[in-house]
């Protein structure tokens, strides 16, 4: 039994290597070119994207730095207002 | 092996020169699928993984190091592309259990794993071969990497312990528990004719 055991753990001693199909190396290359292709194609929209997003962020800036303005503007008046209404 | 030869082909590789990949492809390529065969059990997905290993090499071979082999680096890209199939599978049959809890769906027929029969077994081996590969589906994920590097692929402990990164004492160890896990799980496969004597 012992021996049995032993002559299956070792079946693999001497084996040959297992070779692939011959067109796997062809498969390679065109998943390699594809890939390629697809990087190609990926770059101008990352460009695209990066400038989308630095626009955004930009407007951002623009729009709340002039919201304080207006918020300032909005504050006088409001104070104006309140003076008018003021009792003596 | 010739290391100096292998470390020129991948610096080529990185240069994007294609001559140069399709001489370590012709070098490797019987270690690559060998490996992935043995781990998976099956051709298609082992040739699969090749392609994958391949393009990984492509992709990879600047940030080769130097530090190991370039074949130690090559197998632990191999092990690693090889568990990443089986995780997927692992993902695509979680899947398959959800939709078996509806009835009538095609997932909830049961799935027979095939026999493997390995093409490079010798002939008067190859019932037992059949037999080491169903067992060997049975052991913990690192002790069937150590297992099919030392005895299917015949690597020296210490190769086994540095595509593992692995000291040489725990691969000597994860191999004995996988011999001994072996062992106990073959008692389930003995013929009748030896279980009766």
């Amino acid at each position: 039994m012992e021996n049995w055991k032993e002559d299956i753990l070792n079946s693999m001693r001497g084996a040959e290597r297992a070779q692939p199909d011959p067109d796997v190396y062809k498969r390679i290359l065109a998943r390699i070119e594809i890939r390629e292709k697809l990087e190609v194609v990926k770059r101008p929209y990352v460009a695209l994207a990066a400038a989308c997003l630095a626009f955004l962020i930009m407007a951002n800036v623009y729009a709340i730095s002039n919201n304080r303005g207006v918020s300032r503007g909005g504050s006088s008046t409001y104070d104006m207002e309140i003076a008018n209404y003021n009792l003596y | 092996m010739d290391i100096a030869l292998h470390r020129k082909l991948l610096e080529d590789i990185s240069k994007g020169k294609e001559t140069a990949l399709a001489e370590l492809y012709g070098i490797f390529k019987g270690m690559v699928y060998n490996t992935a065969l043995s781990y998976l059990q099956d051709q298609h997905a082992a040739e699969e993984v090749t392609q994958d290993v391949f393009v990984k090499i492509y992709q990879g071979a600047s940030s080769f190091e130097g530090k190991s082999a370039p074949s130690t680096w090559i197998y632990r890209i191999t092990i690693n592309k090889a568990k990443d199939y089986l995780d997927y599978q692992k993902r695509q049959k979680r899947f398959g259990f959800v939709s078996s809890l509806f009835p009538g769906d095609e997932a909830a027929k049961p799935i027979d794993l095939p026999v493997f029969d390995h093409p490079g077994a010798i002939l008067e081996n190859k019932e037992n071969a059949r037999i080491l590969f169903q067992v060997i589906d049975l052991l913990p994920e690192q002790q069937k990497t150590a297992f099919i590097l030392s005895y299917v692929e015949d690597l020296a402990r210490q190769e086994v312990a540095d595509v593992m990164e692995l000291s040489l004492k725990a691969v000597e160890s994860l191999l004995q528990r996988a011999k001994n896990n072996l062992r106990k799980k073959l008692e389930d496969f003995r013929p009748q004719s030896r279980r009766n004597k």
